[in-house]
């Protein structure tokens, strides 16, 4: 795998992890007798002599647990009916241990199955579960590929937490062999899509288009044939307003405005005051009809939005004709919680300085306002620009073009996707463990 | 070849009585390939002496000759943090040493359960208890012992002194400068035990 960055920046035990995870593909791969393989072995030892009695028992059963892996996983030991029943127990008492923090015992458990109807990919994922809630996500997405070679559906877990952990390029590759794969899920498309689209919202539009082709086709279909019955839709609602915004952008992207309107539509007819995508059909709308646009991000903000774009347009709208509003205005916007980029912030910045100078507040208080924007963005040309106007009291501001916006609208689909993906919202391996664990315990 | 140490375990009255005396323990480490024990100019060959009883040569270093100048885990040595910045043997500074509990790690025995499987011989995996970790080690380490002491903190040898790891005090150890010293000295003091570490096998040696 990867390294994503320097493993010394990582708590030691998982930085040995790592270094483990090395020794053993370099082992695999004929060198385990090289100055390469020594290299590694000589930095696993700096931190094995730091480790404590119990922190060095668990880095051994680390590597007992990937040998077991490397042979197919563990081998089942209790068969007996009654000897299933005192696994099941011991694993319910390691589970409430694990609630507490302490997972030795719950991998331990794993370690040692009953022969229970629980698939062996199960048993894969459970343990990579437990080695990452440890604090090895590295040692766990070994186990969830190996859950995913047994069950395909697995993928969308190993996509999901190899973007989570930063390693990038081969969570591109997952997603693409996702997309390319007919019998994904809708959830395994949106997270494929999601990964995709966040790849290449830094590039161009000519290099970006080649992966934002690749991605809006099975979305679509995706997109058009899920089911607001679907129990995806159940378990996290909201899910196809999720994969609308990133179809939308696609499309908008594509320079299909249109096409991303319609499915803006779709989805407001399904949640009518979603306020993403109140912002996401008002920015569309900016060019398209000017007062649509404005009526959606006035909505957008009724249904308290995150997003700052609906503040910072609707701000500058005002700004010359009621300009007590658009102060008030990016007030609210630096008030959001979480906070806006600093980008977004220097905007509104910028507007409250803009805003002062028109209202003829003290100088003071408006140069205070385009210093604190110029601070948070350093390279804001036109917020410069702007400054230069008030000094030379020409009075005649200039707008922020529509298009930064609209670049900007990838953050309100980066926010949302790692809100849908975060913590607080849905873990596709959370509810997957609950599942299984509720199978046994049934 | 085996010694007490090596074979048997020992009670904390046999330790501290051992302790008392001030007599030289016990210990052994693993060194590997090219690190033989041998030494050049002042340097000690190889790095720190990773546990106990064990050291690694490779089959052409058998003949036990010096060879180069090395400081990794598997030698005569300490690697300070301009060799291994993440977790220095030693923290060297102004050239000056201190003493205490750090410098060149080691083991009380060649045993799985007091070394690390990453410094074991892979030809050993399956040979092993299981629970200790399976062995990773390259193929050609060997492993050295000195003294037939309890592992206790005592004095090790001219300039030297043992000291037990508080976390892990019945399975791993340092031999630390006496003295606050430069690091060359130090290096100095470890190269001079040379004499003092014999080859021992490996216990899984009489199976395989």
């Amino acid at each position: 795998m990867t390294k994503p960055i320097d493993y010394r920046v990582y708590p030691p035990e998982r930085a040995f992890s790592i270094l483990l995870l090395q020794l053993n593909e370099t082992i695999e791969s004929g060198h385990g007798d090289n100055p390469e393989a020594d290299a590694i072995r000589d930095e696993m030892s700096g931190y094995w002599n730091s480790f404590t009695k119990e922190q060095c028992q668990r880095m051994n059963w680390l590597s007992e647990d990937l040998a077991d892996l490397a042979r197919g996983g563990p081998t089942i030991v209790h068969t007996s009916s009654d000897a299933i029943n005192k696994w099941k127990e011991a694993l319910n008492l390691a589970l409430a241990e694990k609630e507490q923090g302490k997972h030795d015992d719950f991998l331990a458990v794993l370690r040692s199955p009953a022969k229970t109807e629980l698939p062996p990919s199960e048993l894969l994922f459970l343990q990579a579960r437990a080695w990452d809630d440890a604090g090895f996500p590295e040692v766990a997405i070994q186990f969830l590929k190996a859950a995913e070679k047994q069950d395909l559906t697995t993928g969308i877990h190993v996509l999901n937490k190899l973007q989570r952990e930063g390693y990038v390029e081969e969570a591109v590759q997952k997603a693409n062999s996702l997309l390319r794969d007919r019998s994904s899920d809708p959830l395994a498309v949106y997270f494929a899509s999601a990964v995709l689209l966040g790849s290449v919202r830094h590039l161009d539009f000519n290099n970006a288009r080649p992966t934002l082709e690749h991605i809006t086709e099975p979305l679509r279909k995706c997109f058009q044939g899920f089911s607001a019955n679907h129990p995806v839709e159940a378990e996290v609602p909201g899910f196809k307003a999720s994969m609308g915004h990133i179809l939308g952008l696609c499309l908008e992207w594509l320079g299909q405005t249109e096409a991303a309107i319609k499915v803006y539509d779709q989805i407001l007819a399904l949640y009518p005051n979603n306020p993403d995508t109140l912002t996401m059909r008002g920015l569309a709308r900016w060019v398209v009809d000017h007062e649509l646009a404005f009526a959606d991000l006035w909505r957008a903000i009724q249904h308290n939005t995150k997003s700052p774009w609906p503040y910072i347009l609707l701000s500058r709208e005002y700004l010359g004709s009621n300009n007590l509003q658009a102060v008030s205005l990016c007030n609210q916007g630096l008030n959001l919680k979480p906070a806006p980029s600093d980008v977004a912030k220097a905007l509104l910045y910028e507007g409250i300085a803009i805003g002062y100078a028109e209202l003829g507040q003290p100088a003071d208080r408006v140069l205070e306002n385009f210093y604190l924007a110029i601070d948070l963005d350093p390279h804001g040309e036109l917020i410069r620009e702007n400054l230069n106007t008030y000094l030379s009291k020409t009075g005649n501001y200039k707008k922020q073009p529509l298009a930064q916006a609209k670049l900007m609208s990838l953050s309100i689909i980066q926010s949302s996707t790692s809100q849908f993906l975060g913590q607080n919202r849905y873990r596709p391996e959370k509810t997957n463990e609950d599942r299984i664990l509720r199978s046994l315990a049934a | 070849m085996r010694s007490r140490s090596c074979s048997g375990k020992w009670s904390i009255e046999a330790a501290t009585k051992a302790n008392s005396r001030g007599s030289s323990r016990f210990t052994s480490f693993v060194k590997s390939s090219d690190g033989s024990l041998g030494f050049e100019s002042e340097r000690i060959v190889g790095g720190d002496l990773n546990r106990a009883p064990c050291f690694p040569l490779d089959a052409a270093r058998r003949d036990g000759r010096a060879s180069t100048n090395r400081n990794d885990n598997k030698s005569l040595g300490v690697r300070t943090q301009d060799e291994n910045a993440s977790n220095p043997d030693v923290v060297v500074v102004d050239g000056m040493v201190e003493p205490g509990r750090h410098g060149m790690s080691v083991a009380p025995r060649a045993e799985a359960e007091d070394l690390p499987s990453f410094l074991i011989p892979r030809r050993f995996k399956g040979k092993h208890r299981r629970g200790s970790g399976v062995p990773k080690g390259n193929n050609q380490l060997i492993c050295w012992r000195a003294g037939d002491g309890a592992f206790a903190d005592a004095k090790f040898a001219d300039h030297l002194m043992f000291w037990t790891d508080p976390k892990r005090s019945t399975e791993h150890g340092f031999i630390a400068p006496e003295f606050r010293c430069t690091l060359s000295e130090y290096r100095s003091a470890l190269a001079v035990t040379l004499t003092m570490w014999a080859l021992v096998p490996w216990p899984w040696e009489a199976d395989s």
